[in-house]
């Protein structure tokens, strides 16, 4: 497939958000495991003064239930504010949602480029762009979220070619 | 179409080594715990070595590189999967790095770097000799053309110097010169606080201190011994005295050193354009000469700090891409500025003869924000007063008498920021000014911008605001950068726009 360098905001594939909301659940079992262990470590042991001990129970949970609105909510919502652009001039990527971030890289930069999924992401299909540039801050660009066959669509467009001698 | 092509056998080997450091501590960790049990360092090799061996094994037979029409694929990865297009044109260099072992077993780690990034972009470990040399081939066939470095192939008969040798000498320092730079610059502050520091391990600091505020001050903190004496009431004048002209006499010594040193290291420092090559040539006792290609330049910053301006001069810096070739010293010799001291009306010469075209002076200079002093203002009075809150624990109450001065700083520091603070382009490159202290002029010409971003943060979005960074290769511990803060949100937009049109249409070569 090819991805037109039409210059019209794409955005990610939708297969993102469950993606990322299950990342979202397993770091929070893991958050939510780990504190587990010290405040009953701590309990165990001693260590916690009455007070904490009555606060430690609902404090606990409330941490586990912020974390797990948190993984539910805001793969929609970065979601709504990622999107990218590719043109004849080369590929812009907006992200952030309180922090907006854009990061242009023009054809003419990119140094090589990788297509790479983690083994979450295969089963999801995504796949995430790196490119790399001869830059400092931002020698790699990454957007990751991507179906696997646009990310490598938008590798073998950006891919500088040997007649390209600049737009 | 070509094909793929595998690892030598004797591969894993070298990747279980360079996973050596990996186990290092784990290893250490189990064998401190295994040591009472029996065979208690056979269970460690074959817990830790026997997985990181498979590993290895695994690593190497997966790895496949192909070489293409135009570019080098490479896979690797099981469970990360990574496919690396690298494009030909984008390679400089392509090394072969043979320890002990790799030349017993005839092989070489291929390190190919391309022009971004301090890591070589692909590092293959490791192929036979033969493979190598049949890669670089392919490769450098072709490679970016006009490439000042390495030779093509071994044996060739190479000079670097281009036919027709014109050079022009760029500047020439004096001693006197020399000796300005070292007062304005102040370098031997680092190597004297050093030896300070010795002094006081020896207890020497405190035997100067008796002799000078007597005996009755035993102990350490002189400071605070100090600050209760005045407190008191009882203030030993001679003793106030004294050591007051010692830190001068301190002060004015530093400064000496600094000159002296800098005679020293800069001695007789030249700077020659020979061809499309700037030389460095200086230094008294060792003898430093490098060599940096022109295109190799990135960005220049001037710098001007408050005894640069009280005698009309500045000091000039570049980024370059890599290290100059030829120099003795590695890595001190990127830290020597390219212009240690220059007079402030030369600066335009300067410029043209490092950045051909370009010009400082004649800018459209475009300030910041209208709103940028308030929000400035904000910021450096929540900084000041976070900073100085620890007072209040000794102050208590009195500390809110504190807030007015600080405001007060605060008010007057960032009018002076804003003041100072201004982006604008000329013909061929973008200007960034800051600073009021020290100030500092930072210039990117067209074809060395790499991407470009802009950042709004909350606060930013508020007032209409953002913030756009210029990257360049090589910037890591630049002194200055294109960074612009408080901008105009539709400035910033369009000169993003602008700027990644310009480097668009350019390509960058180094």
């Amino acid at each position: 497939m090819t991805v037109a360098a039409d210059g019209t905001p794409r955005q990610l594939d939708p297969r993102v958000i469950p993606f990322r909301r299950l990342v979202g659940w397993i770091r929070t079992i893991v958050i939510g495991a780990i504190l587990l262990f010290v405040l009953l470590g701590l309990w165990l042991g001693g260590a916690l003064p009455d007070w904490a001990t009555a606060a430690a129970g609902p404090a606990w949970s409330l941490i586990v239930a912020a974390l797990a609105w948190y993984a539910y909510r805001w793969p929609e919502i970065s979601y709504a504010y990622t999107s990218y652009v590719l043109d004849r001039q080369g590929i812009e990527i907006r992200s952030g949602v309180f922090w907006r971030r854009l990061v242009v890289v023009p054809r003419s930069r990119v140094q090589h480029i990788d297509v790479t999924q983690g083994p979450m992401e295969r089963s999801y299909g995504l796949g995430t762009l790196v490119v790399f540039t001869a830059g400092t801050a931002h020698s790699s660009v990454s957007l990751g979220g991507l179906a696997h066959e646009t990310a490598l669509a938008l590798r073998d467009q950006l891919l500088p070619k040997v007649e390209d001698d600049g737009v | 179409m070509a094909s793929d092509r595998h690892l030598h056998p004797a591969s894993f080997l070298f990747i279980l080594g360079s996973q050596a450091r990996q186990m290092l501590v784990p290893a250490v960790a189990l064998l401190f715990t295994a040591r009472t049990t029996e065979a208690g360092w056979e269970l460690v090799a074959a817990l830790l070595v026997v997985p990181f061996a498979l590993i290895a094994v695994v690593r190497a037979l997966v790895f496949r590189y192909r070489i293409d029409e135009d570019e080098l694929v490479i896979r690797s990865g099981v469970i990360f999967r990574s496919v690396r297009h690298v494009p030909y044109r984008r390679i400089h260099n392509i090394d072969a790095v043979q320890n002990v072992i790799h030349r017993l077993l005839g092989v070489a780690e291929v390190r190919i770097e391309t022009g971004g990034g301090s890591e070589p972009e692909a590092a293959i470990q490791v192929l036979s000799m033969e493979a190598f040399r049949e890669l670089r081939e392919h490769v450098l066939a072709r490679r970016a053309p006009a490439a000042a470095f390495a030779p093509a192939t071994e044996g060739e008969a190479v000079s670097q110097a281009p036919p027709t040798e014109d050079s022009a000498v760029i500047l020439q320092l004096s001693p006197r010169e020399l000796m300005l730079a070292g007062l304005i610059q102040n370098r031997a502050a680092i190597v004297v606080a050093a030896a300070f520091g010795l002094i006081y391990e020896f207890g020497l600091a405190e035997s100067l201190v008796e002799r000078v505020f007597g005996r009755d001050m035993p102990g350490r903190g002189v400071a605070r011994q100090l600050v209760r004496v005045v407190l008191q009431g009882q203030v030993p004048i001679r003793a106030i005295l004294l050591g007051i002209g010692a830190i001068i006499a301190v002060l004015v010594l530093l400064r000496l050193l600094s000159m002296l040193w800098t005679l020293v290291m800069l001695h007789g420092y030249t700077l020659v354009r020979h061809g499309t090559d700037l030389r460095a040539e200086y230094g008294l006792l060792t003898r430093v000469t490098t060599t940096t290609p022109l295109k190799r330049v990135q960005t220049l910053t001037i710098v001007e700090g408050l005894l640069h301006r009280r005698f009309g001069r500045v000091m000039v810096r570049v980024q370059t891409a890599g290290s100059p070739a030829g120099n003795a010293e590695g890595e001190t010799t990127r830290r020597v500025a390219i212009a240690p001291i220059l007079p402030r009306a030369k600066v335009q010469q300067f410029v043209d003869a490092v950045l051909p075209g370009t010009s400082v002076e004649h800018v459209e200079w475009q300030p910041p924000h209208p709103r940028a002093f308030r929000r400035a203002f904000v910021v450096t009075s929540v900084m000041l007063m976070l900073l100085t809150s620890w007072l209040g624990i000794w102050l208590r109450w009195r500390w809110f008498f504190l807030v007015p001065v600080l405001l007060a700083w605060a008010a007057f520091s960032a009018r002076k920021y804003v003041a100072n603070l201004w982006w604008g382009t000329t013909t061929n490159a973008v200007l960034f000014r800051s600073g009021w202290l020290r100030r500092y002029m930072t210039v990117v010409q067209f074809p060395r911008v790499q991407a470009v971003s802009l950042v709004e943060s909350p606060f930013d979005r508020r007032h209409g605001m953002a913030s756009l960074h210029v990257d360049t290769f090589g910037a890591t511990g630049a002194v200055h950068s294109v960074d612009i803060p408080y901008m105009p949100r539709e400035s910033a937009d369009s000169l993003m726009r602008f700027l990644a049109a310009e480097a668009a249409g350019t390509q960058f070569r180094t």
